[in-house]
């Protein structure tokens, strides 16, 4: 059969032609035996094809199919945190930070605004802070304390104290917004200041890493009579140090998570989780970025 | 433009804008018949579902390009039938056998409800003796209802050429089925 009257049969089928051309293709039917064996091959073709029915997925194959593709497109991922805290040294020392933290903001809130708080409020507060703080204590940004303690010198203690309590129980319910990365430039925006580090004088490192190991909570413990705060830290300074530092060994993971007077010389205390081994503590000299010292072993 | 394709360009804007719901009312759809297609291509479910993964990965990798001179329908099943060809030629270099046992109509498989409503048997036998060029314009036409011009559009080919395919893979069905009628000429003499 020929290409013209194969495309008949098929437009025939599929109502392609017009009402004469329709009459004409049926009288053809009638009358030519070898055309018309082919329309009932076509029709017949089609019969068998028409009785089935549609496929279908099963309920599994259509899940399975839904999550291969959700995985392969990403849709379902997260933002990946700039910092990650996985070390087994960093679950138990994570919460320090912020709790210090918490437990800073409410003493200097005590201290300061002495007759202002009440004791349940402040006892209030501090629960409050310490308890939103915790689950944000691994992006406590050494920046936002320092920032806040240079507000701290700018503008006196009276206003920084009860700013940074507001921001410390404020934040915390939108934590993942606020709280910034350790490794943000933008971490020095005062704007986003929240929370100042503790500060520790005169600090004798081995003993502060017995006593963490003990009992993680010494640190907020140890800080939770006033003290005075340092007054010589440059945050700029402090976080260049802290990105040399992670410059020298990228495959560690540096946390500050207090400022401290050691031997006399203005320093930040930062835990350190390296990829191998175990978690330690450092000290090094704001001024210089040299480290002063550390519990590795 | 129909509803369908205002509602799909709909959501593929969506999509793109990084409205993950618009994924999902995307694949309610049109994975049936994506799934269909596929299935009637590549006569194996887990070889469909592979292809029917590849396709939507396809889609959505590519959803930025869609031009809007054609159907989405029309580009998807398109990108459908061609990932067919592209496993066809995969699988045909990895098997010398020219038909899976599973196509057995004995496979256990065939009592589960979703599976026991595709084709018979022995259609699907007869299908896949088919070319996949033949093999695709008679799905498209004959089983997914398609027109004549979305065919020929789905498969970038004229549509005298799809005439002549769906003519000559009925044909070849009807012969391979027993139902050929007699006095009609052999398939193989229209090559």
């Amino acid at each position: 059969m020929n290409e013209r009257n194969q495309e008949l049969i098929v437009d025939l089928i599929g109502g392609r032609l017009s009402l004469d051309e329709e009459r004409a293709a049926f009288a053809r039917i009638e009358n030519d035996p070898d055309f018309r064996a082919e329309y009932e091959t076509q029709i017949s073709a089609i019969s068998m094809l028409e009785a089935s029915s549609t496929p279908l997925m099963t309920p599994d194959e259509r899940s399975t199919l839904h999550a291969a593709l959700r995985q392969q497109l990403h849709l379902d991922d997260t933002p990946v945190p700039i910092v990650a805290v996985t070390s087994r040294w960093q679950r138990w020392w994570a919460p320090l930070g912020g709790l210090a933290v918490a437990a800073a903001v409410v003493v200097g809130a005590v201290v300061i605004l002495p007759g202002a708080l009440s004791s349940s409020d402040s006892d209030e507060s501090f629960e409050m802070a310490s308890a939103e703080i915790a689950t944000t204590a691994p992006n406590a940004s050494l920046a936002d304390g320092l920032a806040e303690e240079t507000g701290d010198q700018n503008g006196g203690a009276d206003a920084a104290a009860p700013q940074a309590t507001e921001s410390a129980v404020a934040g915390g319910s939108t934590a993942d917004e606020d709280v910034p990365s350790t490794t943000t430039a933008a971490a020095y925006d005062a704007a986003e200041a929240s929370t100042p580090l503790p500060y520790l004088s005169d600090i004798d490192l081995e003993a502060l890493e017995s006593e963490l190991s003990s009992d993680p909570e010494s640190l907020r413990n140890g800080i939770s009579t006033p003290s005075t705060k340092s007054s010589e830290l440059d945050p700029s300074q402090v976080e260049a140090c802290l990105d040399s530092l992670r410059a020298d060994d990228t495959a560690s993971s540096f946390s500050p998570i207090a400022t401290a007077t050691y031997e006399g010389t203005e320093s930040v205390v930062v835990s350190v989780s390296p990829s191998e081994g175990d978690p330690f503590l450092i000290v090094f000299a704001v001024d210089s970025c040299r480290e002063l010292a550390s519990t590795r072993g | 433009m129909t509803l369908r394709s205002s509602e799909d360009l709909e959501l593929i804007r969506r999509y793109l804008e990084g409205d993950v719901s618009a994924f999902d009312e995307l694949m309610r759809a049109h994975e049936d018949r994506v799934f269909a297609i596929c299935l009637r291509m590549m006569r194996d479910r887990d070889a469909a579902l592979d292809a029917t993964q590849d396709v939507f990965l396809t889609v959505f990798r590519k959803a930025d390009r869609y031009k809007e001179l054609a159907a989405f329908s029309t580009w998807l099943y398109r990108v459908a039938v061609n990932t067919c060809y592209d496993h066809l030629r995969r699988q045909q270099r990895k098997r010398t056998e020219s038909l899976p046992e599973h196509l057995d109509p004995a496979d256990p498989r065939s009592d589960d409800e979703f599976r026991s409503v595709e084709l018979r048997p022995d259609i699907e036998m007869a299908l896949a003796r088919l070319t996949p060029e033949f093999r695709s314009a008679v799905v498209l036409v004959d089983l997914e209802g398609m027109s004549l011009e979305g065919a020929a559009d789905t498969l970038e080919i004229p549509i005298g050429t799809v005439k002549s395919r769906v003519f000559r893979a009925r044909k070849q069905l009807s012969k391979d089925l027993g139902n050929f009628a007699p006095g009609s000429e052999h398939p193989s003499d229209e090559s």
